[in-house]
């Protein structure tokens, strides 16, 4: 099976971290699959930027002209799309920060630079693993579900349930402006369990509601103005539809 | 019965220890109390209302192993190939039964009357027929010493369901706070061998004083389906704190776990679920049943009053009221079932 992996504008911390965190498990990876393409790692294969792949795995968001051609030229050339990252699959800080300063008619020679996007604004994209940076377990999980032919689990609980689970005291108690309640986990609470409050680096999950959460913050003297910045860093385009309701 | 200092009751955890339990206690850890296993740098907590998790996390872990098997993932041309036998039909799997029960025995020590009562709804379900192999290696030999409760806070309500006292064989040991000191009375066999002493002792238990008291009216479904929760949920975020904190939920998951770099080497794992989560009443076709939170919600009220009512005969509520104080809204069911008496 051939897998490719591809990179947009972003940090790059997503391959990064695949390569970091797999731990014993990225031989088996390299043993078991044929990879065509690991921008940091592996030159394309055969010449082609965009080699014809089974799966491809997508990070960064869609910022520049060369983006949006690249990204279509990998939807022709794959199977199956997959976004890796919280850039791909919501647009991450780039979505609100892109909107929040004057992008200018300063281009570069070959390079305009837009509005960030997700890569669903684009094309159509057949899974989204979330997560600033992704998970690797999520990403082993979701790859052998994917060659089984099996449909890959996307996370239906929020980040307070896994905080529970963790044993943590609720920040939100504390005063501390945490998206807990709404956003999305498989994170097992990485950041509330060493006090720092939830990001929502996932987006909102499945029955996130927000309405009950700006109700939750009122009850404990907090003010939803103070929530909303916190909610765009991260939930880009996923929060923008959920908060224009 | 005897008089012991707080140095002597740490001496009882130690001798716990020497006679090979795993001693498991209340302990005061980043702000809130929970059960922990009580160790060397784990201070014990006898001044507490609540503890944030519950004896079901020991008896239940999540994400605990059931067994390991092979599959027959294949390296092909294709890729690398593992037949899931749901997926691919029958397929030639051998299961190993690679289990080995845990080593120690549980002790759970400083619990009070509600989490005792929980071990109790845990033990119907799980040790009724056919028995859970797992929870049963875990529950036998358990040795459990009970803190009195004197006062209950705002969201305790044990009285109110009937799970103030212990129930009859739940308690090795009777601790109760008196002055700087305790008095523990031997209530089993091995609890009288513990403190030396011989014969068991029936004591009159303190009746925890509760600052609110109710009567639910919960026996049929029917009454819970002809209520409307929906103001009382507005502000619910369906987060599932209420299922995670809860010491009779008991919900699980089945999950097969791979791993790329042994991918014939399966590991079958049981993790927790909850029925506020979507994927809990979701069905192939991507059809749920439980669909808004009202839905949910009422199924969880069903759950712990009528159906545990009439499947074993007891509430499955046991009235620690963790569902309310660790909900980050505060959502309080007590006067949706019921009415507010005292």
């Amino acid at each position: 099976m051939k897998l490719a992996f591809y990179s947009l504008t972003s940090c790059e911390g997503c391959l990064t971290t695949l390569i970091t965190k797999l731990g014993p498990d990225i031989e088996g990876l390299w043993n078991n699959f044929d990879i065509d393409y690991f921008k940091l790692v592996r030159e394309p294969v055969g010449g082609s930027k965009f080699p014809k792949a089974d799966i491809a795995f997508v990070e960064g968001a869609v910022v520049t002209n060369l983006d949006r051609e690249h990204l279509l030229e990998i939807r022709k050339n794959s199977r199956f799309v997959v976004a890796i990252g919280t850039c791909a699959s919501s647009g991450n800080i780039a979505y609100i920060a892109s909107r929040n300063v004057k992008l200018g008619k300063k281009a570069l020679s070959v390079l305009e630079v837009h509005e960030a996007e997700p890569l669903s604004s684009v094309i159509a994209v057949d899974f989204e693993l979330n997560g600033c940076p992704v998970n690797a377990d999520e990403f082993i999980d979701a790859l052998l579900r994917l060659v089984n032919g099996l449909e890959p689990i996307q996370p239906d609980f929020s980040v307070c349930y896994q905080c529970k689970l963790a044993g943590n005291a609720c920040l939100l108690d504390r005063g501390q402006l945490c998206l807990g309640p709404i956003a999305m986990g498989g994170c097992d609470a990485a950041c509330t369990s060493v006090g720092s409050p939830c990001f929502g680096c996932r987006g909102p999950y499945v029955d996130a509601d927000l309405k009950a959460y700006f109700r939750t913050l009122e009850k404990k003297g907090m003010k939803i103005e103070d929530a909303k910045p916190l909610l765009q860093m991260f939930m880009g385009k996923k929060i923008k539809e959920v908060l224009k309701e | 019965m005897a008089k012991l200092s707080w140095h002597e009751i740490l001496g009882l955890i130690t001798e716990l220890q020497k006679r090979g339990f795993d001693v498991v206690g209340p302990s005061s850890e980043g702000g809130v109390v929970k059960l922990l296993p009580l160790e060397e740098n784990t201070k014990l907590e006898t001044n507490y209302v609540r503890t944030l998790n519950s004896p079901k996390d020991f008896l239940l872990p999540n994400k605990e192993r059931l067994f390991r098997y092979k599959s027959t993932a294949t390296v092909t041309s294709y890729g690398l190939k593992i037949r899931f036998p749901t997926v691919e039909g029958p397929c030639p799997i051998t299961i190993v039964p690679e289990y080995s029960p845990p080593r120690g025995r549980i002790a759970f020590f400083g619990i009070h009357p509600c989490m005792v009562n929980s071990i109790r709804y845990l033990d119907k379900v799980m040790l009724s027929d056919p028995a859970d192999p797992y929870y049963k290696a875990r529950r036998e030999g358990l040795f459990i010493a009970v803190l009195e409760c004197d006062e209950g806070d705002e969201y305790c309500f044990c009285k109110s369901v009937g799970c103030e006292k212990v129930p009859n064989g739940y308690a090795d040991l009777s601790i109760k706070k008196e002055g700087d000191g305790f008095v523990v009375t031997p209530r089993s066999p091995t609890g009288s061998s513990l403190l030396m002493e011989e014969g068991v002792e029936q004591i009159e238990e303190t009746i925890p004083k509760m600052k609110e008291e109710y009567l639910f009216d919960a026996k049929d479904e029917k009454s819970i389906d002809l209520k409307d929760p929906a103001n009382l949920l507005e502000d619910c975020t369906i987060c599932s704190s209420c299922t995670v904190v809860c010491p009779t939920c008991y919900c699980s998951d089945i999950q097969d776990r791979f791993s790329l770099m042994d991918p014939s080497n399966v590991e079958r794992i049981r993790t927790r679920m909850s029925c506020q989560r979507k994927s809990y009443s979701s069905i192939a076709g991507g059809v749920t049943f439980l669909r808004t939170k009202n839905e949910r919600f009422k199924w969880r009220m069903k759950h712990k009053f009528p159906f545990s009512e009439r499947m074993y005969g007891i509430s499955g509520c046991v009235g620690c009221g963790n569902c309310i104080a660790f909900c980050p809204s505060r959502i309080d069911f007590r006067t949706f079932l019921g009415r507010r008496v005292a």
